[in-house]
C-alpha cells in the first residue's frame, strides 16, 4: 500500500584506475502496519522493513588486467526475465517475480566474491571465485506470495536463513567472450557452485517442512547478432544433475537430472517503440518422477511506447508458463515523467491460468500499483 | 601522420587563396569530416534540453575517442541524471565505404549487463534529445549528393553554403532525413549552421555552433544548439575539459571493460 524504498551510491576514487563503490538499500512497507491482522510477525518482520549494504566493491586493473574484489552482482547471459545462465546472484522472490521485472538489481541478491577479466587481442576471459553462498529469497508462509498453506499439508512451515559463508567450498565461474567481424558476440560459460532456489523436503516424523540447497554445474554459451533493424539473441545450457522439485517431498526432497535450457530473444527499438519478444525451452533429460513437467517452456512479450523526449510512456508485458499446466501474468504501465527529478507510474498486474501454474497459484492477488520515484 | 599530411594538403588545395578552382560540396564536406583532430579526444559534454511546457533536463556524460587508421572507437558515459548514471555506450564506427555496419553495445547498469544494438536505425532520439543518433555519427559524406549555393558570412566567419540531397532511400530511412542546408566555415572546416528536413520535407531541425574554440591546436564547435522547430523543444551542448592527444587506453574501449565505467 505504501512502500518506501530507498538507495545511496558512492563512489571514491583515490587514484585513477581505483575506485570503491558502496550501495546501501533499505525499504519500509507501510501495509504491513496498516493491517497487522492480516499477516504473522513473522511476514511483518520479514516484509515491514529491511536495510542492506548491498554492494561494496574495490575495482582496480594492472596491464591487461581487471578486478573488482568485494560483494557485487554479475549478471550472466542474453536472457532477460529468463535465467538460463543468470546463476551467479540469488535472487529475493519475496514479491514473487514482481521486483524482479520492474527493479532488477535490487531484486538479485549480491555476492562476496573475486572477480578477474583478462583483456586479451580478440578474446576476453572472466574468472569468478565465490565464497559464499546465498540462497533465493522466498516469502513466509501466510505472505501475500508466500508457500501456501495447504501445499505443506499441515507441517510445520520451513524458514529461511542464509547459511555460514564455507570458504571450502567455493562456487567457481569462467566466462570467454569476443566478437566476430561480421558483428557476431559470443559468449562460453562454465560454473561449478551451488543452485541457490530451494527445494522443499518433509521430514515426516517430525511433522516439519524444511527447505534444502544442492549443488549446480553447468556448461553454456550466449550470442547476439544484429540482423537489419532487429537484434537476435539467445542462451544455452547443460546442467549436470540438476536437482528439480520431486512430487513426493518425503521420500526425495530433490531428485535430479541432466537438463538442458535454451532461450531464443529478437529485441526491436526505434523513436518510438521497443518490443523484446522471448521463448524458452528446458528440459529434463533423465527424470525419474513421472509427474513432475520433463518439459518446461516460458515465453515473454514486452512492449513499450514512449514519446520522443521519453517523458511519457506506455508498456505491457506479457510472461506465460507451460509445465504441467499453463499461467501467465500481464503487466500494464503508465509513467510521466512532470519534472526531470520525478517519474509518476500507474499500473496493473494480473495472474492468469491454472492455479496449480507457477503464475496461476496468485490469481487472487492482482493489483493496481502507482509509484512515485524521485532521483536526487 | 600520413592521414594527417594528406589532409593538409587537402586543406591547403581548398583554402580560397591557394585553390585553382573553387571546391564542390563533396570536397567541402570530404574536408569537413577529415579535417585534423589528433588520434584521441577526452572531453566531458553536458546536454541540456527545454522543452516548451518549461521542462528541463541535463545530462552530463564523459567522452574518450580514438582513431585506429579508418576505424573510429568512442565510449560514452552517463554521469548525470542520477536514474541513468553509469549508462555507458560504446561504438565502433568503420569506413563508410566500407559495407561493415557499426558496433554499438550499451551497458545498462540497472541490468548488469552489456547490449548489443541495432546501428541501422539512427533517427531516434539520444536519450530524450533533440540530438538523434544520426545527428551524433561520423560525417557520412557519400550518403548525400552536393550542391554549392553560393558563399555567405555567418557574424564574422566566411562559409559555403551547400544543400544535400539524401543519396538514396537507405539514408532516408536510416536518418529520418530527405535533405540537408549546411553553412561550413571556409578556414576552420567546421559545420557552423545546419538544418535538416524530414521525410515530408519540411524544415524539421536546425544546429547552431554557438562557441568555437581552438584546443591544442585543433579546431572545435565547443557550444551548439539544435531547435527542434516542429515540436519547440531546443537542446543545448557544452563541450568540456576537452584535450586532444592525451594517448587514451587501448583497453578502456574493450567491452569487458564497458561494465566498469571510467576512473
Amino acid at each position: 500500500m505504501a512502500r518506501l524504498a530507498g538507495r545511496l551510491e558512492a563512489k571514491w576514487v583515490p587514484a585513477p584506475g581505483n575506485r570503491l563503490t558502496m550501495i546501501l538499500g533499505g525499504f519500509y512497507d507501510g501495509v504491513y502496519d496498516l493491517r497487522r491482522d492480516d499477516y504473522s510477525a513473522t511476514t511483518r518482520q520479514a516484509l515491514g522493513s529491511g536495510g542492506e549494504l548491498r554492494e561494496l566493491y574495490w575495482d582496480t586493473g594492472h596491464g591487461d588486467w581487471l578486478l573488482r574484489l568485494g560483494k557485487q552482482q554479475v549478471t550472466w547471459g542474453q536472457g532477460d526475465y529468463f535465467r538460463v545462465l543468470d546463476v551467479i546472484n540469488p535472487v529475493e522472490m519475496r514479491d514473487f517475480i514482481l521486483s524482479y521485472v520492474a527493479r532488477f538489481e535490487d531484486a538479485r541478491r549480491p555476492l562476496w566474491m573475486i572477480n578477474a577479466a583478462h583483456q586479451g587481442e580478440s578474446v576476453e576471459t572472466q574468472f569468478l571465485l565465490i565464497p559464499q553462498f546465498r540462497h533465493t529469497l522466498l516469502a513466509p508462509v501466510g505472505a501475500d506470495f508466500g508457500l501456501s498453506p495447504g501445499a505443506l499439508q499441515g507441517l510445520t512451515g520451513p524458514t529461511q536463513e542464509d547459511p555460514d559463508v564455507d570458504l571450502f567450498n567455493p562456487a567457481y565461474g569462467l566466462r570467454v567472450s569476443g566478437s566476430s567481424e561480421a558483428g557476431f558476440d559470443w559468449a562460453g560459460y562454465l560454473y561449478s557452485g551451488y543452485n541457490p532456489d530451494p527445494f522443499l523436503a518433509v521430514e515426516a516424523a517430525e511433522g516439519r517442512a524444511e527447505l534444502t540447497y544442492h549443488p549446480r554445474r553447468l556448461v553454456g554459451a550466449s550470442w547476439s547478432v544484429p540482423v537489419a533493424n532487429i537484434v537476435l539473441r539467445g542462451d544455452l545450457a547443460y546442467y549436470w544433475k540438476e536437482p528439480y522439485q520431486g512430487t513426493h517431498p518425503e521420500r526425495d526432497p530433490a531428485p535430479t537430472s541432466d537438463t538442458w535450457a535454451a532461450l531464443l530473444g529478437v529485441d526491436y527499438v526505434e523513436k518510438h517503440w521497443t518490443v523484446n519478444a522471448q521463448y524458452g525451452i528446458k528440459r529434463l533429460l533423465n527424470s525419474i518422477d513421472i509427474q513432475s513437467a520433463q518439459t518446461q517452456q516460458d515465453a515473454s512479450l514486452f512492449v513499450q511506447w514512449q514519446t520522443l523526449d521519453e517523458r511519457r510512456k506506455l508498456s505491457l508485458l506479457l510472461m506465460h508458463k507451460d509445465d504441467v499446466v499453463e499461467s501467465g501474468m500481464a503487466k500494464w504501465a503508465g509513467t510521466f515523467q512532470p519534472h526531470a527529478d520525478w517519474k509518476w507510474t500507474l499500473g496493473y498486474i494480473a495472474f492468469y491460468g491454472d492455479r496449480a501454474g507457477q503464475f496461476g497459484q496468485y490469481g487472487d492477488q492482482d493489483r493496481y500499483f502507482t509509484e512515485i520515484e524521485y532521483v536526487f | 601522420m600520413f592521414k594527417r599530411a594528406m589532409v593538409a594538403v587537402l586543406l591547403c588545395l581548398l583554402t580560397p587563396g591557394g585553390a585553382l578552382a573553387a571546391p564542390t560540396g563533396k570536397e567541402i564536406m570530404s574536408a569537413v569530416r577529415d579535417r585534423p583532430d589528433g588520434d584521441d579526444r577526452s572531453s566531458t559534454i553536458q546536454l541540456r534540453t527545454l522543452a516548451t511546457d518549461g521542462f528541463e533536463r541535463k545530462m552530463v556524460m564523459r567522452f574518450r575517442e580514438k582513431d585506429e587508421g579508418t576505424d573510429r572507437k568512442t565510449l560514452m558515459y552517463f554521469d548525470q541524471p542520477t536514474d541513468i548514471a553509469g549508462t555507458g555506450l560504446l561504438l565502433y564506427s568503420y569506413e563508410e565505404t566500407g559495407e561493415r555496419e557499426d558496433d554499438i553495445w550499451l551497458y545498462l547498469p540497472a541490468l548488469r549487463k552489456v547490449k548489443r544494438v541495432a546501428a541501422r536505425d539512427r533517427e531516434g532520439p539520444f536519450m530524450g534529445t533533440d540530438y538523434s543518433y544520426a545527428d551524433l555519427e561520423r560525417i557520412r559524406v557519400n550518403d548525400y549528393t552536393y550542391e554549392v549555393l553560393g558563399e555567405e558570412t555567418l557574424g564574422d566567419r566566411k562559409t559555403y553554403h551547400l544543400a544535400a540531397t539524401a543519396a538514396g532511400t537507405r539514408t532516408t530511412e536510416r536518418t529520418g532525413y530527405t535533405r540537408l542546408e549546411l553553412w561550413v566555415d571556409q578556414e576552420r572546416w567546421l559545420i557552423l549552421q545546419e538544418h535538416f528536413f524530414d521525410r515530408d520535407g519540411r524544415l524539421k531541425k536546425e544546429l547552431h555552433v554557438l562557441k568555437a574554440e581552438q584546443i591544442d591546436g585543433f579546431w572545435t564547435a565547443i557550444e551548439s544548439r539544435i531547435d527542434n522547430v516542429q515540436s519547440g523543444s531546443k537542446t543545448f551542448m557544452t563541450i568540456n575539459d576537452l584535450h586532444f592527444d592525451s594517448g587514451i587506453d587501448e583497453g578502456v574501449f574493450d567491452k569487458s571493460a564497458l561494465t566498469r565505467g571510467l576512473f
